[in-house]
């Protein structure tokens, strides 16, 4: 906690870089997503390793397509507000010694996005005109009252832990014990949290098999591949996110510590992968009684304990 | 032009297929997603996302002009095709490629569109209640504003409720669901009317095809397989499903000993999921009075997680060569599923209709 932020700001263009690492974290997202499926399925491997290309170069191709009376300003809000909302919540976090912009509140920067997420998932429910589209939105509501809360009480964990909303500060007061080791609800609740607001995995359903593809099922060409694209990058976002706040930012033997942050990242981005595979999807009702009845008090114990063990070290 | 036929090359490895199966063409619907597997394509879900959409089987009178929708809503560049048999399927697909790639064909294909953006063809059918109006005027946006002035575009607008249920005004969002859906029974349709994502009526019905269907003895085996893999698809397990994939190709190819043993694998592991147990759990409770007026066969009381273990049981058993066939007592008609969803949400409605397995939907003659 004592060398409060030494970072260096890049500013603007520096963002270019930010946005590069992100990309590549997401592409590798969809490359492992890919061949995990293909391995599944018994399918072939070797077109899920170009799919990303494969798959940008039909939606580019594709035309854009818009259902009868959609009200297509909303819907394309919504369908191109996924990747800024991402690129916006990485650029608050430190590689090494740099950072886009080094916000105070960047912890509170983060959550602001996250909620950003929020209405731009119904804009996109809302916009096609589609009942499928919509009740996918109703979904995505559904389960963002569940985990919301958990996740800003497990954000508010590690804010305490280092006594500063700067992520520089909070990386830095990872120096002796990551926070991941003694905050080990408030990292799970993070992550339940970062895979729901992707719209991934378990908590799929606004996007669900069982509504023809829910909130992107009438996306088409660009705006598909914008919203896609959105989801994983908001994936690769909130790994990135995690490694000042919970594992130990920079940190690391050997490597340069602007390089440890995409390693540590893209190690935790394979796990929320891996968990599409693994876990069934989670119906909203039941996710509600478990965000408001579990995780909400174990949230809030571990905020308790880490405020007492603050308070007593010193 | 080098660029453009780059792309072009490039897109249709990624090519998606959207399946529309008419009534007793389920193995060649299967086929087509085997063939699509096997390119490395994927299937589509919706038509907006599709690039070529396969018809299997024969589709006559309402069937055709419900492929003429979903052709409409298709974005292009886009290819079609018709599959009768199995064998045809690889020809069927192959020719789509050329269509796809092939720049001259679709700037016509383009040009001979109206301006304006199809709708949803879920809605549409809305629109017209119950398919027996003109469809090809009311999707395009051109209906006379002044006639119908709470259709604004041809689509109703969400009218008030006359169902209270607890004193709360709410709108009404009419729904169609089917006959194409993924994970969905060939031919069936419900229609909801829907309070949010809440079915408060349903009528069910099956596009009316030529032929009944009949399941072969030799397929009800496979069958059962994917009406299992289509209840794992909906309860979000791509595994799971794609391991129950593997056991209905396997016993589409007579080794049946394969398919019964991954599919004992795979009962086990639907077993023991914590996960599965308790997402499913409670989910489209039956009980024998669930749809009043109606039999409710005895195999279906429970809830989705009860139901799945009979599909998985009965997997294993026809693969296995014991119950073979289906027997009449395990059918379920359109207006039992129709009853059976009424009260629950659209997931859970579709997985109530999932776990009927689409082997057990039928016209039920003699109730």
């Amino acid at each position: 906690m004592s060398d409060a932020s030494s970072l260096t700001t890049v500013g603007l263009p520096g963002l270019l870089l930010w946005a590069a690492a992100l990309l590549a974290l997401a592409v590798g997202a969809v490359a492992l997503d890919g061949v995990l499926a293909a391995r599944s399925e018994g399918a072939p491997l070797r077109p899920s390793l170009t799919r990303v290309v494969d798959e940008t170069a039909r939606l580019l191709r594709q035309r854009r397509r818009a259902p009868l009376s959609a009200d297509t300003l909303v819907w394309r809000v919504g369908s191109s507000g996924l990747v800024v909302a991402a690129l916006l919540m990485v650029a608050v976090v430190p590689f090494g010694d740099h950072v886009v912009s080094d916000l105070d509140v960047g912890i509170v920067w983060f959550n602001t996005m996250d909620v950003l997420v929020w209405a731009l998932v119904w804009l996109l429910g809302w916009g096609a005109n589609s009942a499928h589209s919509l009740v996918g939105g109703y979904r995505f509501l559904a389960l963002a009252l569940a985990y919301e809360l958990p996740l800003m009480f497990a954000l508010v964990a590690p804010a305490v832990g280092a006594a500063s909303l700067r992520l520089g500060d909070v990386a830095a007061a990872q120096s002796g014990l990551w926070f991941v080791v003694w905050m080990p609800v408030a990292f799970a609740v993070y992550c339940l949290g970062v895979v729901a607001f992707s719209v991934w995995g378990p908590f799929a359903v606004p996007a669900g098999h069982d509504l023809a593809g829910g909130v992107l099922a009438e996306l088409s060409g660009v705006d598909r591949l914008l919203a896609q694209a959105g989801r994983y990058a908001l994936l690769a976002a909130g790994a990135l996110f995690a490694v000042p706040l919970f594992l130990g930012g920079g940190a690391g033997p050997a490597l340069p510590g602007w390089l440890w942050v995409p390693v540590k990242a893209s190690v935790l981005l394979a796990l929320f992968v891996l968990a599409r595979r693994t876990l069934p999807s989670v119906r909203p009702e039941r996710l509600m009684e478990v965000g408001w009845v579990v995780l909400l008090p174990a949230v809030l114990v571990q905020d308790l304990v880490v405020a007492v063990v603050v308070a007593v070290r010193g | 032009m080098g660029v453009r036929s780059w792309l072009a090359r490039r897109a249709v490895r990624a090519a998606r297929v959207l399946v529309v199966e008419c009534p007793g063409s389920w193995e060649v619907r299967v086929a087509v997603e085997r063939a699509v597997r096997a390119r490395g394509w994927r299937l589509a879900l919706s038509p907006a996302s599709a690039d070529v959409l396969v018809v299997t089987g024969l589709a006559d009178g309402e069937m055709a002009e419900i492929v003429e929708r979903h052709w409409d809503a298709m974005p292009g560049p886009r290819a079609r095709g018709r599959a009768e048999s199995a064998a045809a399927v690889a020809d069927v697909l192959d020719a789509a490629v050329l269509d796809l790639v092939d720049d001259g064909t679709q700037r016509t294909d383009a040009d001979g569109r109206s301006g304006s953006a199809s709708g949803d063809p879920a809605r549409a059918d809305d629109s017209t209640g119950h398919g027996d109006m003109d469809h090809g005027e009311m999707d395009h946006g051109e209906m006379d504003h002044g006639e119908m002035d709470m259709a604004p575009d041809g689509i109703p607008l969400a009218g008030a409720s006359e169902h209270d249920r607890d004193g709360l005004e709410m709108d009404e969002l009419p729904l169609r669901l089917g006959p194409v859906l993924p994970a969905w029974p060939a031919g069936l349709v419900l229609d909801l009317v829907l309070h949010g994502d809440l079915v408060v009526a349903a009528t069910g019905s099956f596009v009316p095809v030529g032929a009944p269907a009949e399941v072969g003895a030799a397929l009800v085996g496979a069958r059962r397989c994917d009406d299992l893999a289509a209840m794992l698809d909906l309860a979000g397990w791509p595994d799971g499903a794609a391991r129950a994939r593997r056991a209905r190709d396997a016993a589409l190819d007579g080794r049946d000993e394969v398919a019964v043993t991954v599919l004992s694998a795979l009962r086990r592991r639907i077993e023991s999921s914590r996960t599965l147990r308790w997402s499913l759990a409670g989910a489209g409770h039956v009980t024998a009075e669930s749809a009043p007026g109606f039999h409710v066969p005895e195999w279906l009381v429970g809830d989705c997680h009860d139901r799945l273990l009979v599909l998985a049981d009965r997997a294993r058993a026809a693969t296995s060569g014991e119950g073979a066939d289906v027997s009449s007592a395990e059918l379920v008609g359109p207006e039992t599923v129709a009853a059976l969803v009424t009260g629950l949400d659209v997931g859970e409605a579709r997985l109530v209709v999932a776990s009927l397995g689409a082997t057990a939907v039928r016209e039920v003659v003699d109730v």
